[in-house]
Parts: C-alpha cells; structure tokens; sequence
C-alpha cells in the first residue's frame, strides 16, 4: 500500500501544482518580408550570378528559435507561394542546372525581435525561371511559421 | 458463457389443460439463456391494452380472453422482443426462453444482461455495443461509428479512414483487436486508418483502461475488441443485405451476408463493396498560410475513395468443443487532400475536378488478410483455448514525383510502401467458473516481419519478437463483492535494418561531400516489462461501484528508436532515439453507476501517471531545412473522465446525457507544462429518443435526435493551433416493416443538420483549416432473412 502511495505521490503533487498558473507560450512566431527593406518579395526577379541579400523582419512574444531558408526552382509549378497573390508563371520547363539552397541559420539566444540578413549568392550558370523560397522560423517553444515566395531568376 | 448466451433456443410448449370454457387463460414462465426467471417482462396479447408483466418466478398469467387469433408479445428490458401468433382455443400454457439484446447505456437505452454481465464481471470502464449500434451511428468508417461513446474519440483521415482514441490516446496506446487478436495494422502514421469491415462487426467491447494484462504491449490506452459472436442456430440458413447510401459523400454501400448451420458445423461469408466520392465541406474556399483553396462545389478535392471486404467463417461445436476458422481480407483506397497533402502547399497538373468520384495522386490503398483459427476446448472441467493466426498488411502510398530538398525526382509515385506479416499464437486455461477463484494464465507470441520500400522514407524495415506469459485470477467473497487481480511478463526483441537514403546529399553546410546519408542505424534492441492490474467490483441493489488499479506499457516502436529523416507529409525532421525505454503508465480508475427503472447514472473518472511518456517534441531546431522534431520521454500525468445519465419520461420518450472531459500534463522535459497531442475537447451530448411504439406494420420505430456541444481546445502543442468550440445536431430515425413477410429495416440518419462549418480538434486535416462534413443524409437498409428451424415450423 506504502508503494502505492509512492506511486500517486508525484500525480497529486501535479494535480495541485497543475491549479497553479503556469504561463504556457501558445503564440507562433511572425515573419514579415514586405516590410522594412524586406528583400525578395513575392514576383521579385533577381539577375543570376550576383549576390542578393534576403532580408525579414522576425518577432515572437518569448522567445525566437532558429530559422530556415530553401530555395528550389519551381519550373513544374508544383508548389504555390503562401501568398495570396499570384505571380505570372513562365511555361513549365525541366531543370538542367537549377539553382538550390537549403541552409538553417541561428538566431541570438533569447532575441524577441530580429532582422535577419543573409546573402545570397546565384551563379551565373544556374537555370533561370521561376522559384520557390520557403522560410521557416521556429520559437524557443517550438511553434513554427511558414511563408512561401515566387522569385524570378533572370539573366 | 458466451457460447451458452448466444446458442438460444427458442422453445415453445403448447400443454392443453382441459377446461372447456368460453373464455380462456393464457400462463407461462419467462426464462433467460441462462435458465434463470426473467421479471418484469411486459406481455401483451394482441390489440389489447390490458397487459401483464412476469413476477420475481419469471410467471405470468393473462385471463378471460376470447376465442380467437392472438399475437402474443414479450418485452423486456436488455431482451431481444419476442412474438408468437397463437390460435387461442384452450388454456395454454407457455415457456419462453429470451435472447438477450445488447445494447449499452450510450444507445440511452435499456442495459440488457449480457452488457451488464461483462460491465460487473470488470473493475474498468467497459462498453459493449452491437451491430445495431453502428447501423444508429453510420459513419463513413467504425471508428467514426464509435465516437459517440463516452471517452472514444476518433482521428478521421477524410470521410472513409479512421483510427480511435481512447480518452486522448491513440495510435500505438489503443490495441484494436479482432476476436481477441491484436490487428495488426499499420497505426503508426497520422494517416492511416484501421482496415475493417464495419458491416462484419458483431459485437463490440471497449475496454476504456490499462489491458497489458490480457492483450500485452501497446494496450496502455484501452482495448476495441471487435468480435464475430453470432452463432447461428442449428439447422438453419440465413442472412442479411444491406443498402447503404450518404448524400455527403454519394456514398454506395452494398453488404451481403449468409449464415448456415447443420448441427455442428456452421459457416458464415460476408462480401461488402463501398464506394464513395469526395465529401462536401460548408465552405467554398479552405484557407492556409493566407492562400485560399478554391473548392469546386465545397467538396474536398480527392478525397474520394473504395472499399472491397469479404470474409468467411468455418465452425465446429459442440457441448465440450468449438472450433473456428476466421478468413478475412479488407482493401481500401482512398485519396488524400490534394492541395496539401501533409502540411505544405502544392500544386498540380492533374485536373482534379474533372471528376468527384476518382482516386487520383496522392492516394493510399492497403489490403489486409487474416487468418485466425480458434479453439476451445473443456477438458475435465477445465477449458483451454488456442489462438493461432496470420495477418498479411500490404499499405501503399503513392503521390505525385517532384523532387524536394535534395532528393531528386523519384522515378515512379510510389512514396511509401509497408508490407508487414505477422503470426501469433495464444494459448489460455481457464478453470471451472463454480470455483471459489476462477483462474486463467496463458501465454502468448508474436513474431513480425516489417518491410519497408518506396522514396519516402519514414520508417526502416524491422522484425519485431515478443512473447508474455499471464495468470489472472477473480473472487466473490460475498455476493456483493468481486475481487480481480492479475500479472504478466513480457519480453520482446526488435532488429532494425539499417537505412541509407537512395539519393545524395552534402554532409553539412561546412562539408559539401555529397554521401548516401544513413536513415536509420542497425540495432538489436531488447525490453521486458512486468505489468499487473488489481481491482474489484462491489454491487449492492441498484448501486455498482468499481476501483482498479493496472499497470501497462507499450514497447518503442522502430521509428521511435531508429528514424533518422524527412517526414515527407508533415515536412518535418523526425530523429528517432535509440535510449527508449518502454512506455509504462499507471492508471487508476473508479466507476460509479446507479440503475434505477426510470433513471440510470454512471460516472467513471480516471487518474494516471506515465513515467516513460514517448513524445516527439518539436524542437526549435532544423536540420536539412526542416524543422527538427525528436522523440524524448517525459513524465506526464493525466485525469478526466467520462458521466452518463438516462431518463425515461413516460414510456416512450427517453432523454439521456453523455460527458466526456481528459485533461493531461507533462511534467519534465522541454515542454514541461504543455499537455500532450491530439487531446479531444471536453464535450456534453444530450439525446432525446421517441419510441411511438409499434403501429399497424411498423414495430421498432425510433427517432432520435443529438445535441453536441464541444468545448474548444486551447490546450495545445506544436504544431497545432486552437481549435474553437462548436455545436452539432444529429438527426436520426428507425423502422421495421413488412413487405409480405419480409421484414425490412430501415435506418436514417441525418448528420450536422444546420450544416454547422466546425473543427475537430482530432482530424487529420485540422491542422490545414479543413472543416467537417457537412449535413449529410444516410440511409440504410437491411434486410434480413432465415430459414427457421425446423421445430419452429410445426
């Protein structure tokens, strides 16, 4: 019976502690890129072989976590930006040499607000046409937001 | 028990007492299966009003009644109705023998004998329901069917697959199992469903607590217990066929049913078709991550789907013996959401809304067979059975080949593919049940063969050994007590393969070597458990009270310990840990239940502590692009509990209540203070059912109406949102009547009557914004047919 008790002990100690009020984090992160130089932004065209830098505004009530990058091409037009506005498509075509990136960056430890800049390099060589940029941004708790983009790559 | 239950016999004894009168008496005694008085069953004879009902002996008598053609009627509470068409000349004298009827207090609805011979015969919260019961609750799958018990909930995946919650848990904490056979299905993944026939269900038990005892691992949650009980009776031959029809989905449904029985040996076959289109949402666009999904005709591109079932049972039996041979083979396929599948948006070239009704990428199917032989047999009072059964689970799922990340484009669509075979053998001894401590003890084993292929990766291929051995034993002290308890031991074995994806990529950021990257590692993994369970049940008149404590645990699953990669439908990272242990849990529950003849009222509430919770926590991490979500083990601890309360106002008007609540805690690891996934919002039913009684040609008429409330659920996790709360209106009625002397049963139910746009909490595609069905008619005919016995012919 003695181990019985030991057994529940940790449940009603829960149960009273569970009355208390605990501040839980239910809010998700914010990504904005049309705002404050935010760089690219949905239907902008970058010219290949230079360097641009992706610039967004993130902020979350805690804390921010880390966040994401991932540009592939969209020439089968199989993805759609999580804008609502469409950007004109060029015809479907198969890939030869598309550019790619898939990186994950850091953000400072503790950061309710930040801005990230990363540059971004596209060679000269690498397929133009339409693409597709996903950024993802997580919180310290774990809740995650997406947005999605259509980028042109030009000559 | 069961056997004796379910082999009823109707027997009629016509005894001529010689009293030449004008008016005479018709007397007689009521008996149950078992042999013992029935009392207070209402007797009528024919159109006359002056019934009578059977004393405490089961006796009845009814007098001063004409010459002349009666139909004589017997009705009781938990029995199947009975009618008999005399020519009423002489005195006669009668004895009836009952067949119980089993329904449940969640019907709001008599409790019959049976019901209440299992409820009282275990200390947990059981349920048990019947073939009827689904048909009064159609839905697009069983687990669907079941949500409307207290404490069950379902995950729906579309309109046609389902899989159950019990009390907040699922997946790998709920055993489903098939005449005492675990189904081995593939339940690991959020989109798939359980794959059974719910026309071949007879009977079901839901066990709402720790069952490691009885099923071994993986029953931490509970137990659904489908069975085939149905013994047909000797020298017959019938069946049934039933039309189903839902305007939601255009649902068609067609089952045929035979069943046979010379004098021992019996068969029994079932085919069902199913075949339905995609399901209308009240909404004309879906929206996620500020994009709207366009629905043509709010209905929910692709997910339209089929279902082929057949199934055949071979008998044997006798007073000492029984033999059973289960086959069974159910295929399913059916389409998931087009525009996003999983969590990510996509595009398409097929042209979905050229038609409703066809399966297009991405889709499941998935055949399973099983066959199981079942033996009982009474050896000097002792009864042992042996339970040896194979199950083949062939899943595919196919979408659309794009590549992603660094996977190039897959040559064909086929993304995931599992083909699991399993055997398992069980054997049990029972002693005589007039013993002062009825004992049971068995063994059981199990061995598996999982084989994984496809370009999505999620789980490795692995074999998977276990076997446990068990004694049980139960006591009644004094008539008002019972008293149970029992232990097991378990021991089991899982050999991973390794994994390496099929494409390349760079090791890091910093290394741009491009390698075959390793999935998952070989591992040889070894786990035992000892779990136990005491309770006892104490009844005294019209009070039942129950307390159990149990013990159970589930063993790591292959990708919990080993999976190293992409979730291709979540688009996430899932890290598998190799340091799991199994998962135990303490559950605590105690039961109340109060039968009055106008009111009933039941309160079954539940404590439980897991020390070993297997979690995937979302971490703020990313890998490959993805976000990062990794198994761990915390401590979690959970409450809630289920009330029950019917009313009879009057003779044939009934109202009833259902309410459910589970509230959960973690209480270590990084999401200390969250509750855990996929929890169901407390919700309250009330129903109101009509019985106007039986007219000229219609008896068992019923209408009945469901008033849902859901509360919303703000206590959530990632990646969930808040669901808001929401209330429904369920509509439905039921009938026999006869064309000629065919009786025909027709069921109509009509779902979310104000076409109320709703979330589950628990959908599948929640988590996209996609509301419920929307109002939906079902209709449904049965209609049965036998060819009596043949001294009932007389």
């Amino acid at each position: 019976m003695k181990k019985l008790t030991i057994l529940f002990l940790p449940l009603l100690l829960a149960v009273a502690g569970g009355c208390s009020k605990e501040e839980k984090d239910y809010v998700y992160p914010e990504i904005e890129m049309d705002c404050c130089g935010g760089f690219p932004v949905n239907c902008d065209e970058i010219q290949r072989g230079t360097t641009f830098t992706f610039i967004a505004k993130f902020s979350d009530n805690a804390a921010l976590g880390a966040f994401s990058l991932d540009i592939h091409h969209n020439f089968d037009h199989h993805t759609h930006s999580t804008d609502p506005l469409n950007c004109e498509f060029w015809p479907i075509k198969s890939p030869v040499n598309p550019f790619r990136l898939i990186r994950e960056y850091e953000i400072p430890e503790g950061s309710e607000s930040y801005t990230a800049s990363v540059d971004i390099f596209i060679p000269a060589d690498a397929d133009t046409g339409d693409y597709h940029m996903m950024v993802r941004l997580t919180d310290k708790a774990g809740w995650q937001t997406i947005k999605g983009i259509s980028f042109k790559v030009i000559e | 028990m069961k056997l004796k239950a379910f082999a009823f016999a109707i027997l009629m004894l016509y005894v001529s007492l010689a009293f030449a009168q004008q008016k005479h008496t018709i007397q007689g005694t009521v008996l149950s299966a078992d042999s013992l008085p029935v009392a207070g069953v209402n007797i009528t004879a024919g159109k006359k009003l002056s019934g009578t009902t059977t004393d405490k002996s089961g006796l009845f008598s009814l007098g001063f009644l004409s010459e002349g053609n009666y139909v004589l009627s017997f009705t009781a509470m938990g029995f199947e109705k009975q009618s008999h068409t005399i020519e009423l000349t002489k005195d006669t004298l009668f004895l009836i023998v009952l067949k119980p009827r089993i329904v449940t207090l969640s019907e709001v609805e008599i409790i019959n004998s049976h019901h209440e011979f299992r409820r009282s015969n275990d200390s947990r919260p059981v349920e048990v329901v019947n073939d009827q019961f689904i048909r009064m609750n159609i839905s697009g799958s069983l687990m669907q069917s079941l949500d409307r018990l207290p404490g069950i909930n379902s995950i729906s995946i579309g309109s046609g697959q389902s899989k159950p919650v019990i009390r907040g848990l699922s997946f790998n904490q709920v055993v489903v199992a098939e005449n005492g056979i675990k189904h081995e299905s593939q339940q690991w993944g959020a989109d798939h469903g359980v794959e059974v026939d719910q026309f071949n269900v007879e009977r079901i038990e839901v066990i709402k607590g720790p069952a490691s005892l009885m099923y071994g691992s993986d029953a931490i949650a509970g137990v659904i217990d489908l069975k085939q009980s149905f013994l047909p009776e000797p020298r017959s031959l019938g069946g049934n066929i039933d039309f189903s029809g839902q305007t939601n989905n255009m649902l068609g449904a067609v089952s045929a049913g035979l069943h046979g029985r010379y004098e021992k040996l019996w068969a029994k076959a079932r085919i069902t078709l199913i075949d339905y289109a995609d399901y209308s949402v009240p909404v004309d666009s879906v929206e996620y991550y500020s994009y709207y999904f366009k629905l043509k005709d709010r209905k929910l591109r692709n997910s339209a789907g089929e279902e082929k079932n057949g199934s055949v049972s071979l008998g044997w039996v006798t007073d000492k013996m029984s033999s059973t041979l289960f086959v069974n083979n159910t295929f399913s396929k059916s389409g998931f959401f087009a525009n996003a599948h999983g969590l990510e948006i996509r595009n398409s070239q097929i042209d979905y809304d050229r038609s409703d009704r066809d399966i297009d990428l991405p889709y499941q199917q998935v055949n399973h067979f099983k066959v199981h032989s079942r033996n009982l047999i009474n050896i000097n009072g002792l009864n042992h059975q042996l339970d040896i059964a194979f199950q083949q689970n062939a899943r595919q799922e196919f979408s659309e080949a794009v590549e992603h990340g660094y996977m190039p484009k897959p040559p064909d669509s086929l993304e995931r593919r599992f083909d699991k075979e399993s055997w398992s053998v069980n054997y049990t001894i029972k002693n005589r049940e007039t013993s002062k401590v009825n004992l049971s003890g068995g063994v059981n084993a199990e061995i598996q063969q999982n084989q994984s292929a496809g370009w999505g990766f999620i789980l490795p291929s692995f074999s998977r050994k276990m076997a446990g051995a068990f004694l049980v034993g139960e006591s009644r002290p004094t008539t008002r007590l019972l008293i149970s308890g029992g232990l097991r031991f378990d021991a089991g074995n899982i050999r991973i393969e390794q994994y390496n994806d099929w494409f390349v990529s760079p090791v890091s950021a910093q290394d741009t070597t491009s390698v075959f990257k390793e999935r998952a590692s070989a591992s040889d993994l070894d786990f035992s458990h000892l779990s136990w369970s005491a309770g006892m049940v104490y009844k005294y008149q019209k009070l039942t009270l129950k307390v159990n404590l149990g013990n159970s645990f589930r063993m790591p699953l292959a990708k919990e310990l080993a999976s190293d990669g992409v979730n291709y439908h979540m688009y996430r990272f899932e890290k598998g840990n190799p340091d799991l242990k199994p998962e135990t849990a303490y559950q605590l529950d105690f039961g109340m239940e109060i039968n009055h003849s106008v009111w009933a009222f039941e309160l079954s509430p539940f404590a439980g502590y897991f020390p070993s919770f297997i979690y995937l926590n979302p971490t703020y991490q990313y890998y490959e692009g993805l976000q990062v979500f990794e198994y761990k083990q915390s401590k979690v601890i959970r409450g809630g509990g289920e009330m029950h309360f019917h009313y009879n106002l009057g003779s044939k008007i009934k109202a009833g209540a259902i309410g459910e609540y589970v509230w959960s805690r973690q209480l270590s690891g990084e999401k200390k203070g969250f509750g855990l996934p996929l929890s169901p919002p407390a919700s309250f039913l009330i129903n109101l059912t009509f019985n106007p009684g039986d007219a000229v040609f219609l008896s068992d008429t019923w209408i009945s109406a469901d008033f849902k409330l859901v509360s919303a659920q703000n206590e959530i996790v990632p990646p969930e949102k808040k669901t808001p709360g929401h209330q429904v209106i369920n509509l439905s009625a039921g009938t026999t009547f006869k064309a000629g002397n065919q009786p025909i049963i027709l069921t109509l139910r009509l779902s979310n009557l104000l076409n109320t746009r709703y979330l589950n909490h628990t959908s599948f595609y929640r988590l996209i914004g996609v509301p419920e069905p929307g109002r939906g008619l079902n209709i449904g005919i049965r209609i049965p047919f036998l060819v009596k016995p043949k001294q009932l012919q007389k």
